[in-house]
């Protein structure tokens, strides 16, 4: 059966997500980072979910998953939904909206999201972080990673002003987040406030720092940068206190993925194993999918010969282990994850009186082996690159960039059908309606249950087969109890950016 | 141009160009200077006295010419002279051997020459130097001039009496309120008929002023730009009110006028009478007249005049002048090869009134009424009304002219009736006119309306001075003088371009074209012609690119040059199917299209602007050995000596450095070339090509325009689109070509440079793929921002880069150092046409030199455009003239360029310091203006062109930077 399959496979290959040692203790020690206990995603889903499992609950037995009673269409696609936005702009530029949705396989859920508008420069960042060993330190990347990328984009004089109006508590906003759910507690900001504005401090004492502006530069300081200050608020003590907040910030970790959109230019920053997929269509009408990330995982020859090379020789055999970094870390770079950062001697004196021995991971000879430097792509955008898709490996893990492209295009042009139809202007020919109207009725084969494309992804990556959505299959992976679900899906988050052909067409160079 | 005599002469030697050289000797001492041989050193310089032929020259032309000339005496005193008072040795031994030949040729001619004075003018002679045909006003102006000049081998050939073709009709009238060039031409005929008239000739000559009425504001306008460049350059003109024109003129309504331009110096005077005087002063001065004698054959030898078959016999000539007025066509036609005169006549009516009673004041001004579409003036004491109807009908009802055609003049009072209505509204005084006569004067008419004049390219020494369009007097003394220097010189002395022979091609010649555009040419004089608005309505269709049904498609307007549709501008909310796209009415504002052009600029500026040039003249240039390289390195100025795959940017300069063609060469092998010039130099630059042609027939031209289909891809995507449609790297060295595939079409020359000076490409595509390559690049272009630009947009995008075009900045009469092109003449190579001249210039400096102007302080939606032609003032004197106008859509600014004088050589005053510098020109005390109708602006000079944001082509090279919002909120 398909589903058991999966299972296997899952089980084979990933064990139990991107970290090994998934003791209890994490959880347990973890102090809630947000100002709401859960986040608003988790809730959401819990509900649906909790109503269901009351409802079924004398039937359900984790033994006989076959067993369990079907999800009803409906209560998929409420399921599906749960988290979804979607963003349009009315302003000129390449972008014309985009769509996220979420599905949480963790509890919590460690993936997280954020887009934003860059307010003082042109642009838009749109990221996926996928955390492991813990939510926080996904949530912490989500909520300060897009302003260290915004400060180090701007100018000079901009950045002084920037820095005179924090100086002076003037309020200068530097984004517009877009959906945004979560809060941090109110101690953490300050803390967090007081470090971005060392760091913007810092960033205006480099002189002529953006006479030579390069974005790979740009973005690799703010993401090193977060990483550093992450792992420097750990190590700080308050009244002689480790700050258990920070800490299981600092311990846990995080891939990312960020595109930053400004007209044409679109640049990607990725570190992980998130993926950024470019759907393109030919001029004969067929789909490409353009990857603009290469996954930091073992299965990057490069990016592994990277890390044997900074270590001595005799480390080969142990950095990489059963496709794992020191055995452990599925990800070959993560923001966070100080444990595989750290000297050995600070890890003993902060981190172990409070996690155990076995925080540090064996074979720990030569740290650093984790870095949080990102791989910068460009991709200038032409107006045949109709959308941009990233998304946590939950979602890779099911489908493949291709499929993917292939999926969002068809949602394309099946969405058409979901307005009704409307003559575009006045006095046009019988022909012209006639050609519209088959257009439409070729749309209308592909017409998709859901309008917003990740969750179209969403429920073609779970309930997928070769003849189109399975139910059985989709309501069997979304009713998994919760200590098993893991085995068999992963977080998802998934946004779809989509552009516009017309403005990319005439926009200047 | 004295100065340039002896660099001029030894260049006529090497180029053993010995006919240039005869003249120019002939012309120099016998006609105007014999102080030049004594003053001027050639005499002695060695090339010329090593010369083995120089001598026998010398003599041998001073014979030819100087042997009836009153002048004849004094110079050979002043030759002997010489001979007297040099010591040296050479000079003597050089005049001895003259002398002695002088006197014996001198008794040989003479003796010839006696036969002719003893016979009566009914005798054909069996030689002339100068043969004219028709004995109109205008051939014996040239007869006049020739004379005047020193050329008294003329023979003038008239087939009835003198003056008894169309020269005794017409108004009389002299209007000097014409286009620039017109004008300085019709200023001389005044000059000259003035001086006719001191000379005791009863012609009739009154300067009794015109008025010239608006009736519309666009009209009034158009008066004033035109009064704007007459004050400039010296003609009274000024404004005047409805109350003061009734002053000028008792009898005028004016009601309804929005004002008039009041011109002192127009005059009146009787043609026949003028026609008689010139032919009369051209007889004394030596010219044979023969009348009764018709040429029916103008004879050739190697494409060049031999002589003239008449009904009486044949004549030998060296020159041939066609001034056969209405039979000027059917004239070049009888000729082998044929030769392109076309004109021909369209009925032309004006009414006389029998005299009023009391007689009308004979100073009564004339009256221009150019929205009514006539002319009134006063006419023996009634008036004269007179129109250039807006349909016109050719004469003779578009068939030959017969034998007996005064007698088949029918007099067409349902065609005038709407104009003598208008005249009426306009002198209520005609309402009551009994017996009003209608004349019909037929005149011969050209397709744009300009005369013609100059030598043909097809025969050598065949010279043209035809098409007066209506009014044969008012240009026949300028057009004398300037066809006679022509002749003498080998080259036009003022500026001729506008009425060249050469602005023709076969096609314009053709009848039934003639017959159609004619129809509309005589309403055109007194039309508003809107700048580059005011398109012809018939004969059009004629020459058209292999796009130009897929471009009309694409809402192309289109617009003529040498008779070729060349898309202006495109109109983007034109849907297929809807009617054609119509230009809209004219204005001298902001263009009425002028949104559409900012799209097309938008897109060469951020996409990709597709512009079809097919247009441009083509010629290839090929030799078996490297003959061509030495023949275009002695044509063009600059060196031309280029890699394979190169292509130049060059001039080609006649002897006195002035622009004959401005071109791109392309160099597709050793010893094969291809040339793109500009459209209008088809004819003209083939000719002017050919003619220097070496003369062993080593290099072969041929014209290879309709072979192309010319499209430029503009602007910063072009490379993008370019590579994915040829999947070849077009990353082109700067001026180089490359053949590559396009799409499935194979072999397309793509050259890298544009003519919007805007980086981009230049596809050379062979027309059978045209539509092929233009489909593909608009298909695969839309993702590029691809979109169709016109001409116009192109034009205005060129002058913002300031670079000059043919016609407009760069003619016969300017030098490339003049026109800021000096880096593309190379003094340093062997020898070229117009070497020495340029030589002197770079050494001595520019007496008029290019600048570009930007117009600060205009705003382009309120104020009148500049649009080419206004006068440009230095500290309120006048210094030049725009050549070209237009709106710099990056500077967001009106701009024009123009050729800036010192003052002083503008007033005819030459005190030395004529040499325009760059300090001169941007000394911080100068304040330049521009008039535009009447109102002065600010006008910022530039001796480059400002600064203009470069565009790069590759897209992917350039790197990202953040653009900060603006942040006006904080």
């Amino acid at each position: 059966m398909a589903i058991g399959c999966r299972a296997q496979q899952l089980v084979a290959n990933k064990c139990f997500g991107k970290c090994t040692v998934r003791s209890a203790e994490y959880h347990k020690r973890a102090r809630p980072i947000c100002v709401l206990n859960k986040n608003v995603i988790q809730q959401k889903e819990q509900r649906i979910y909790e109503q269901y499992h009351q409802n079924y609950r004398t039937l359900y037995t984790s033994k006989n998953l076959a067993g369990t009673p079907r999800l009803s269409p409906q209560e998929v696609t409420s399921f599906l939904r749960a988290n979804e936005h979607t963003q349009e702009f009315t302003t000129t530029g390449s972008v014309k909206s985009y769509d996220s949705n979420q599905l949480s396989s963790n509890n919590p859920i460690e993936d997280t999201r954020t887009e934003a508008q860059c307010l003082l420069t042109n642009g838009l960042l749109l990221g996926v972080f996928d955390g492991h060993g813990g939510a926080s330190c996904a949530q912490v990347i989500a909520k300060r990673l897009f302003h260290y990328i915004t400060v180090c984009l701007l100018p000079p004089d901009i950045l002084h002003k920037y820095l005179n109006a924090l100086e002076n508590n003037e309020t200068m906003e530097l984004l517009n987040v877009y959906n945004d759910k979560v809060e941090l507690v109110d101690e953490l900001k300050i803390l967090y406030e007081a470090s971005f504005k060392i760091f913007v401090k810092e960033l205006s004492q480099i002189k002529g720092n953006q006479r030579d502006f390069h974005m790979k530069e740009a973005m690799e300081k703010a993401f090193l940068r977060l990483d550093d200050d992450i792992s420097n608020e750990a190590l700080c003590k308050n009244d002689g206190k480790v700050n258990m907040k920070t800490l299981s910030i600092a311990m846990s970790g995080a891939v990312a993925c960020v595109a930053h959109i400004d007209g044409p230019h679109l640049h990607v920053a990725s570190i992980g194993d998130c993926q950024c997929v470019l759907g393109m269509l030919s001029d004969v009408s067929t789909w490409t999918a353009k990857k603009l990330t290469t996954e930091h995982n073992t299965d990057n020859h490069e990016e592994v010969e990277r890390i044997l090379r900074e270590h001595p020789n005799n480390e080969r055999d142990t950095i990489i282990k059963m496709e794992r970094l020191l055995g452990q870390l599925a990800p070959l770079r993560a923001l966070g994850d100080v444990k595989y950062k750290w000297s050995k001697s600070t890890l003993s004196n902060a981190v172990l009186p409070y996690y155990g021995e076995t925080v540090i991971p064996p074979n720990y000879y030569t740290p650093p082996y984790l870095t949080a430097c990102p791989d910068v792509t460009y991709h200038r955008l032409t107006p045949r690159d109709k959308f941009l898709v990233i998304a946590s490996d939950g979602l890779w893990d099911l489908v493949s960039p291709l499929q993917v492209v292939r999926l969002v295009g068809e949602h394309m042009s099946g969405k058409v059908t979901l307005n009704p139809f409307r003559l575009p202007r006045k006095g046009m020919h019988i022909s012209d309606i006639n050609k519209m109207l088959l257009q439409r009725k070729e749309g209308l084969k592909m017409k998709p249950t859901d309008r917003n494309a990740a969750t179209h992804l969403m429920r073609n990556a779970l309930g997928g087969t070769e003849y189109g959505i399975d139910h059985v299959k989709l309501s069997h992976l979304l009713s998994i109890p919760q200590e098993l679900v893991r085995v068999f899906r992963d977080d998802i988050t998934i946004t779809v950016v989509y552009f516009d052909s017309e403005y990319l067409r005439h926009c200047p160079p | 141009m004295y100065e340039y005599g002896t660099n001029l002469l030894i260049s006529y030697v090497i180029n053993i160009n010995l006919s240039k050289f005869f003249n120019f000797v002939r012309y120099c001492v016998i006609s105007r200077s014999p102080k030049f041989i004594c003053q001027s050193d050639w005499l002695v310089h060695p090339f010329i006295l090593q010369h083995k032929q120089t001598k026998m020259l010398f003599a041998t032309c001073s014979l030819t010419t100087a042997v009836k000339s009153v002048r004849e005496t004094t110079w050979l005193l002043h030759y002997q002279n010489i001979c007297k008072q040099s010591s040296n040795g050479y000079k003597i031994h050089a005049c001895k051997k003259t002398d002695f030949k002088i006197h014996a040729k001198l008794n040989s001619n003479m003796a010839q020459y006696s036969n002719f004075a003893m016979g009566s003018e009914g005798v054909l002679p069996k030689q002339a130097q100068i043969v004219i045909c028709g004995a109109g006003t205008v051939a014996n102006s040239v007869a006049y001039h020739l004379v005047q000049n020193g050329w008294n081998d003329i023979l003038v050939l008239e087939q009835k009496k003198i003056g008894s073709g169309t020269s005794h009709f017409g108004s009389g009238t002299l209007g000097l309120f014409k286009p620039i060039a017109d004008r300085n031409l019709i200023m001389y005929s005044i000059k000259l008929y003035r001086r006719l008239q001191e000379l005791g000739y009863d012609i009739g000559f009154k300067q009794i002023g015109s008025v010239n009425l608006a009736q519309t504001k666009d009209r009034l306008i158009a008066l004033k730009r035109r009064m704007a460049y007459h004050q400039a350059t010296g003609l009274h003109c000024e404004v005047v009110g409805n109350k003061e024109l009734k002053n000028f003129h008792p009898y005028l309504r004016t009601e309804d006028l929005e004002g008039a331009i009041w011109v002192p110096e127009d005059a009146v005077a009787k043609p026949q009478a003028i026609c008689e005087a010139l032919a009369k002063l051209a007889k004394e001065g030596g010219a044979r007249y023969v009348e009764n004698c018709q040429v029916l054959q103008v004879l050739t030898e190697n494409a060049r005049i031999k002589g003239v078959e008449t009904n009486i016999g044949t004549v030998f000539c060296e020159y041939f002048v066609n001034s056969a007025g209405m039979w000027a066509r059917d004239l070049g036609l009888n000729c082998s090869p044929r030769v392109r005169v076309p004109a021909i006549p369209a009925e032309h009516f004006y009414v006389t009134t029998p005299c009023f009673e009391p007689e009308l004041d004979s100073w009564l001004p004339c009256v221009r009424d150019y929205d009514s579409h006539t002319y009134i003036r006063e006419w023996k004491g009634g008036f004269m009304v007179g129109g250039f109807e807006l349909e016109a009908k050719p004469a003779f009802g578009g068939a030959g002219i017969p034998e007996d055609w005064k007698n088949k003049l029918p007099q067409d009072w349902n065609h005038f009736m709407p104009l003598w209505e208008k005249a009426i509204h306009r002198l209520p005084i005609l309402k009551d006119v009994h017996n009003p006569v209608l004349t019909n004067s037929p005149d011969n008419f050209t397709p744009d309306g300009r005369w013609i004049l100059g030598e043909t390219p097809e025969v050598k020494n065949y010279f043209v001075s035809v098409g007066m369009n209506g009014n044969s007097l008012q240009g026949a003394g300028g057009i004398g003088k300037a066809v006679a220097e022509w002749i003498i010189e080998g080259v036009p002395t003022t500026e001729l371009i506008p009425f060249s022979v050469q602005r023709f091609l076969d096609l314009h010649n053709n009848r039934q074209y003639l017959l159609q555009r004619t129809r509309e040419v005589v309403g055109r004089h007194y039309s508003i012609l809107y700048p580059h608005q005011c398109e012809y309505k018939y004969a059009r269709k004629l020459r058209c690119s292999p796009l130009y049904s897929v471009l009309e498609k694409r809402g192309a307007v289109f617009g003529t040059r040498m008779a070729y549709e060349r898309a202006l501008y495109f109109d983007s909310t034109y849907k297929d199917g809807d009617p054609l796209p119509q230009m809209p009415p004219g204005s001298f504002y902001k263009p009425k299209f002028f949104d559409f052009m900012r799209e097309e600029y938008l897109a060469c500026r951020e996409g990709v602007g597709i512009i079809d040039m097919s247009s441009f003249s083509k010629i290839e240039i090929k030799s078996s050995g490297s003959e061509v390289v030495d023949y275009l390195q002695r044509v063009c100025s600059n060196d031309v000596n280029i890699p394979v795959g190169g292509i130049v940017h060059t001039g080609m300069q006649n002897e006195y450095g002035g622009y004959e063609n401005d071109c791109m060469i392309v160099r597709q092998n050793d010893n094969s070339f291809f040339m793109v010039s500009p459209t209008n130099q088809q004819t003209r630059t083939f000719e002017w090509m050919q003619r220097n042609l070496p003369p062993d027939h080593s290099v072969g031209l041929t014209d290879m325009t309709s072979m192309y289909t010319v499209i430029n891809v503009v602007g910063p995507k072009s490379r993008d689109l370019m590579s994915e449609l040829s999947n070849s790297d077009v990353k082109l060295h700067p001026f180089t070509y490359k053949k590559v595939n396009v799409g499935y079409a194979s072999d397309v020359m793509v050259m890298s440079f544009t003519h919007t000076g805007e980086p981009g490409y230049c596809l050379y595509v062979p027309s059978e793929y045209a539509l092929h390559v233009y489909d593909r690049l608009m298909t695969v272009g839309q993702d590029y921002g691809a979109r169709d630009v016109g001409c116009l947009t192109q034009r205005f995008m060129r002058i913002e880069k300031f670079i000059a075009f043919w016609a407009e900045e760069l003619t016969s009469l300017t030098t490339p150092f003049e026109a800021g092109a000096g880096h593309r003449v190379k003094l340093d190579k062997e020898y070229f046409i117009g070497k020495f001249a340029l030589q002197r210039q770079k050494e001595q400096g520019v007496t008029q030199r290019l600048v570009f102007f930007v117009l600060e302080d205009i705003d382009p939606d309120i104020h009148i455009w500049p649009w080419g032609g206004e006068p440009l003032y230095r500290n309120g004197e006048f210094v030049g003239t725009v050549t070209s106008a237009g709106y710099g859509f990056t500077l967001d600014k009106l701009i024009c360029v123009g050729y800036i004088r010192h003052p002083g050589i503008t007033k005819g005053d030459s005190n030395g310091h004529q040499i325009v510098t760059n300090e001169f020109i941007m000394a911080p005390g100068a304040k330049y203006e521009i008039d535009i109708a009447g109102q002065r602006f600010l006008a910022k000079p530039h001796i480059r062109a400002p600064y203009i944001p470069h565009i790069n082509m590759d897209s992917t090279s350039c790197r990202y930077r953040p653009t900060v919002v603006s942040l006006k909120a904080m």
